[in-house]
């Protein structure tokens, strides 16, 4: 049952009290109609619904925008993610091969057209904080360049990650996804 | 009205669509090789005759930062990085982002 349905039920006995105050301790209830109070009293409703349900639309709009924002970031995530494993396996096997290779620049490439899809869905939305989150949206997107330096830089592919350029490619891994976790969660608290 | 003509390098199809790594060393399609082979001939070309040199990356299996920084980030180092972006323009549809990409290379070069 809805909760107008409860709020309905739960003032009945405020009601039956205020009827029984009167009864019982000589208060009387005016019976007169007085016009201008009953076009008040309606004009206070009806901006109470419509103001209610403005912001109702308002809210859920921005719940569907937040959502997709969300995931748009975390699709990037997981690119880059699946890159770090192959480049995991590339470290393990001392080598890159022709087929790690294409899947290093596919995962790449996913994720940076990742970033300019989560740009274009940002210019679509209508956070009042938009230009902080663009500003997420920006550190996220120099931390992914970051990573693809420490990835495909140096004398990528036709040297093995040694430890140093591995352990290259964990902190500027470490740094995006710390960099993703904040944008989350200020795109959750965005107004 | 910028009434230059414009001279284009379609990467994937005059050079290679599985671009390399840094150096002619490290092996095939490398970015020094493009620079040396593709990019420096024509950006020289297109300076003498004051047009402007379209590179378009669409077509290739990706870019290494080696590859991008070696060819674009070293004509910068030659040439400096005001004449190199006043030169190229480039174009991607494949993936937008690495035009920003280059484009920092070019600014950072030393």
């Amino acid at each position: 049952m809805s909760i107008r349905y409860w709020i309905g039920l739960s003032a009945l006995p405020l009601v039956f009290l205020v009827i029984g105050w009167n009864q019982f301790l000589g208060f009387r209830i005016l019976t007169d109609i007085r016009l201008f109070e009953i076009l008040n009293l309606t004009a206070t409703i009806g901006i109470a619904v419509y103001f209610q349900r403005v912001f109702a639309k308002q809210q859920s709009e921005q719940r569907i925008e937040k959502a997709l924002v969300i995931d748009q970031i975390k699709e990037i995530g997981n690119y880059v993610g699946n890159c770090g494993g192959v480049v995991e396996g590339c470290h393990a096997s001392a080598a890159i091969s022709k087929s790690n290779q294409s899947k290093i620049n596919h995962q790449l490439r996913n994720a940076a057209n990742g970033i300019a899809a989560l740009n274009s869905l940002l210019a679509e939305c209508q956070f009042a904080d938009l230009k902080e989150i663009q500003t997420y949206a920006a550190g996220l997107e120099a931390c992914f360049l970051n990573y693809k330096k420490a990835v495909t830089g140096g004398s990528y592919p036709d040297k093995p990650y040694n430890v140093g350029a591995t352990a290259d490619v964990h902190r500027t891994h470490g740094e995006f996804r710390r960099k993703m976790h904040s944008a989350i969660v200020r795109v959750n608290r965005a107004a | 009205m910028n009434t230059a003509q414009l001279v284009r390098i379609i990467i994937a199809k005059d050079f290679s669509d599985t671009p390399g790594g840094r150096y002619r060393s490290d092996g095939a399609a490398s970015g020094e090789e493009f620079r040396e082979f593709q990019l420096k001939p024509k950006f020289l070309n297109a300076q003498r005759e004051g047009t402007i040199l379209e590179i378009d990356l669409d077509g290739a299996e990706g870019y290494a930062t080696s590859f991008l920084e070696e060819a674009f980030g070293g004509l910068a180092r030659e040439y400096g990085a005001q004449s190199v972006l006043k030169t190229l323009k480039f174009t991607c549809a494949d993936e937008p982002l690495l035009i920003r990409e280059i484009e920092s290379y070019i600014s950072s070069a030393k």
